[in-house]
């Protein structure tokens, strides 16, 4: 899918009107979304269905009060460190197999078989022996993250040229310069897809654990709200959720295709 | 490469190509294979002895016969078929369906039209970055709980793979086929069904692939979360009521689901695409 910029502009002026023109573009959806929703609102006037306006001063009530921020902290924090797990775990994984065409053959359908499984239904199993709390959440996250990472990175390794490693071994070369020159343009380009896949896989499973069991987090605000029926507080909630994760998620992909660019896939 | 599953199906494809030596070697003695039996040997295994022997306490896991023996009287027993098994199957085939139908006019909408595509396009790929399932409440809130809000939710988290894998495989057709059809002066509907959608089919069908798996977690996440019936209701269920073998069989089942539906789709669509490409 290479049609994200079909003119490249050169100068500097024409560069800032083709982001102003990028990000236009990106916005459209959520306008069309937003207007629709307000739309519907005002045609149904209802108590149980909020317009946009409502839901955000909601959501501006419920950013105001110190659990909610609570919620949002513990949950960015959980993010952050099952994701960054997930990359590390996963990466370091991928790579040890990948350098075995044997090994990666063996492991690739247990690996891809975790992967495809429903794994929300595990989380029981998860509370079972962890406890509800912080520790069976983060866990969980991970877990939900790491086999798309280690996957892509064991594909990536398989496919890189082992002769390079082997010439490597013969030039002595120290192991930053295997990284800077060998190891990096071979598998950047794979691994900046996986961390993009995995934040949002970790972030699905995150609110997946806090919806079912939690004392705090953002999914657990949500589920707090179903049973009073407050639609208002949940739809803003949602709004803020999507932001949340759609911010880093465009600054992922930039950044991925930067790197494709750089260094080819 | 837009979405990353499309991208670790293709890890699957090298594999096949230098499969012939690596099924042959060796290592301590065991085959590719060999080892793969052995490490499904090993988890049975564990999975068996641990509760008996108390490396784990059987009120967290319990022998795995166990589990087997409750699956097999779970699907024997009406009331779970009717208000579990059904309900979940039901609401996955519905959802896979709209996903695939709604995913592949939408791809043909994106392929076709710039603005379209302009609007579209960088969404498709910072789609999953968003946890869908946090609409799940709302739907519940604004529709009640019950079959409409699960397939709704399934359909939203599908469709987007789909549209992708159509897009793609749209992109990937030679211009010399897309001649042929402009010389054969075939209509829209023609041009769509017996040109295009062939010639994308194999992207297509990973799509499909995809739809499917995600429709299935989307429809068990949404039942275990809040829910009345289905499998994952079953599961939570089970759960809260400190059912631990019930709770282990139920999740057994929808492994076996889950695999089986993948295995018997990547089994049933191979010849298709070896058809197609050659």
């Amino acid at each position: 899918m290479s049609l994200s910029t079909a003119v490249t502009p050169r100068t500097q002026a024409g560069r800032s009107r083709g982001v102003l023109a990028s990000i236009g573009w990106i916005l459209i959806l959520p306008a069309v979304i937003l207007i629709g929703w307000a739309i519907t609102a005002a045609t149904v006037d209802s108590l149980v269905f909020p317009g946009p306006l409502q839901s955000l001063a909601r959501l501006g009530e419920d950013l105001s009060e110190p659990g909610f921020r609570q919620s949002i902290v513990s949950t960015v924090t959980l993010l952050l460190a099952g994701w960054s797990l997930a990359v590390i775990v996963g990466t370091l994984v991928g790579f040890a197999l990948g350098l075995s065409n044997f090994w990666s053959a063996v492991f690739e359908t247990p690996l891809f078989a975790l992967y495809s499984i429903p794994k929300v239904t595990l989380y029981p199993v998860f509370l079972l022996f962890l406890g509800i709390g912080d520790a069976s959440r983060l866990t969980f996250a991970f877990f939900h993250g790491v086999f798309p990472i280690a996957l892509l990175v064991m594909a990536a390794t398989r496919s890189m040229d082992k002769n390079f490693l082997k010439l490597a071994d013969v030039l002595v070369l120290p192991w930053y310069t295997r990284l800077r020159l060998i190891l990096i343009p071979a598998l950047l380009p794979s691994i900046v897809t996986a961390v993009r896949i995995a934040f949002g896989l970790t972030l699905l499973g995150l609110i997946l654990a806090e919806m079912f069991s939690a004392q705090s987090g953002l999914g657990r605000e949500l589920v707090s709200n179903v049973a009073n029926v407050r639609v208002d507080h949940i739809a803003g909630q949602v709004v803020f959720i999507a932001i949340l994760a759609v911010i880093p998620g465009f600054a992922l992909r930039w950044g991925e295709k930067r790197i494709t660019r750089r260094y080819g896939s | 490469m837009s979405t990353g599953p499309v991208a670790t199906e293709s890890a699957t494809t090298p594999l096949r190509k230098d499969k012939p030596e690596i099924v042959r070697e060796r290592r301590l003695g065991l085959t590719v294979r060999g080892w793969t039996i052995v490490g499904a040997l090993l988890t049975v295994l564990f999975l068996e002895l641990a509760p008996r022997l108390g490396l784990v306490d059987s009120f967290s896991l319990v022998p795995l016969s166990a589990m087997v023996m409750r699956a097999f009287g779970l699907l024997t027993d009406p009331e779970f078929l009717s208000q579990d098994l059904v309900p979940s199957l039901l609401s996955i085939l519905v959802a896979f369906i709209f996903a695939v139908v709604s995913g592949v006019l939408i791809g043909l909408l994106v392929w076709r039209f710039d603005w379209a595509r302009k609007t579209l396009d960088p969404w498709l790929a910072t789609y999953y970055a968003i946890p869908t399932f946090a609409l799940y409440p709302l739907l519940v809130a604004l529709l009640g709980i019950g079959f409409v809000p699960i397939v709704l939710l399934a359909t939203l988290f599908a469709v987007v793979a789909m549209i992708s894998s159509t897009v793609d495989g749209l992109d990937g057709i030679p211009r010399s086929v897309l001649r042929l059809a402009a010389v054969l002066q075939l209509d829209p509907f023609q041009r769509t069904f017996k040109v295009l959608l062939p010639a994308a089919l194999p992207q297509i069908s990973v799509g499909l692939r995809l739809a499917l798996s995600y429709s299935l977690i989307m429809v068990l996440a949404s039942e275990f979360v809040l829910s009345t019936s289905g499998l994952g209701h079953f599961i939570s269920n089970a759960y809260n009521d400190f059912a631990i073998t019930d709770m282990y069989a139920g999740v057994l089942l929808v492994f076996v689901l889950a695999l089986g539906l993948n295995f018997a789709f990547a089994a049933a669509l191979r010849p298709q695409s070896k058809r197609v490409l050659s």
